[in-house]
């Protein structure tokens, strides 16, 4: 039987997670699906990944993915707050909670801060406070807590793994 | 089967190992305990293999370095990824422990001794809760990255 892969995250579920469902699933049965399995409340909605709007009900999941499957967040509001600050700036935005980071970070860097292409890919974003550098494919729902839907980022420079060795045999 | 084969075989079979694979940025191609042969996509669609050693997988972190799969030793260095002069060859060096473990501080044997990476680059220590997907992302983040540039290869 053919089948489509379906790998989520959501408020709550920060590794990624993997079900199977049939190309004619609506949104309404793997809502379902997914509620039962992660007890969500029934009010969740659930996103495309880095889509800005949550999927109508009665879509076609074969009609909303790629051969590779799809790639959708589970989240109950419509937006997170995200801050990014660098250089002693702060810029925030609303993104919907299945935006990624990589996204975010190109928001941030190229889109506000005027780095080119190369430059941010020499930074990251870490959670302010933490040593955190979520991958370039997390949701920003995943590191929420709803109704306080905001994250606060630093961006960072990528450091260069450098050091003398305690012992010898380094190659410095 | 070992516990330690064990946890690497459910480790890769997670969805986020699942997903890099189905968007292309790594695949695994082998396990021949306690190796496991990982290739990872660079920017400009060159495959390098990793061997990784797991033993002890996940308590202890693996180590890894580029492998040549058809002659079934470490990839000679002329077929390394290069380095503009950034941060790229210090990782990849093919001096260090004779090639066969990266320069990362997930690497179990580049670990050994830098104590001070614990506190100077803790986002790149090992998290035995994040798996291989830690070291992968870190490598296919180099191979991404602005000063990556690939090996002169020539026509056999």
């Amino acid at each position: 039987m053919e089948t489509i892969d379906i790998f989520y995250q959501g408020l709550g579920i920060r590794e990624i997670e993997h079900i199977e469902v049939r190309p004619d699933h609506t949104v309404r049965e793997i809502k379902a699906i997914l509620t039962q399995k992660h007890g969500c409340a029934a009010d969740t909605l659930i996103f495309i990944e880095d889509r800005e709007t949550p999927l109508d009900d009665h879509l076609v999941i074969k009609e909303l993915c790629g051969p590779g499957g799809a790639k959708m967040h589970l989240h109950r509001c419509h937006h997170v707050e995200v801050f990014v600050a660098f250089a002693g700036k702060t810029i925030h935005h609303q993104f919907a909670p299945g935006a990624t980071v990589a996204r975010i970070k190109h928001w941030a860097a190229v889109t506000e801060f005027r780095m080119t292409e190369e430059e941010a890919g020499e930074h990251l974003l870490q959670i302010a406070g933490t040593t955190d550098r979520p991958t370039p494919g997390t949701h920003i729902g995943t590191l929420t807590s709803c109704p306080d839907c905001r994250v606060r980022f630093d961006l960072v420079p990528d450091e260069r793994v450098n050091g003398s060795a305690e012992k010898t045999g380094d190659i410095r | 089967m070992d516990p330690d084969e064990k946890a690497l075989r459910a480790d890769v079979a997670k969805p986020a190992f699942r997903v890099g694979a189905v968007d292309k940025r790594w695949r695994l191609i082998d396990i021949a305990w306690p190796h496991v042969f990982i290739g990872v996509v660079a920017k400009d669609g060159w495959e390098y293999v990793l061997r990784f050693n797991c033993t002890g997988f996940p308590a202890s972190p693996p180590t890894a370095g580029p492998w040549d799969m058809e002659r079934n030793g470490v990839l000679p260095p002329t077929l390394w990824p290069k380095s503009r002069g950034g941060r790229l060859g210090a990782v990849f060096n093919p001096g260090w422990k004779g090639g066969t473990a990266l320069y990362l501080p997930c690497d179990r044997e580049s670990i050994a001794g830098h104590g001070q990476w614990l506190t100077q680059m803790p986002s790149k220590i090992w998290r035995p809760s994040a798996g291989l997907v830690q070291y992968l992302e870190l490598v296919h983040e180099l191979l991404h990255c602005r000063d990556y540039a690939p090996p002169v290869r020539t026509a056999l």
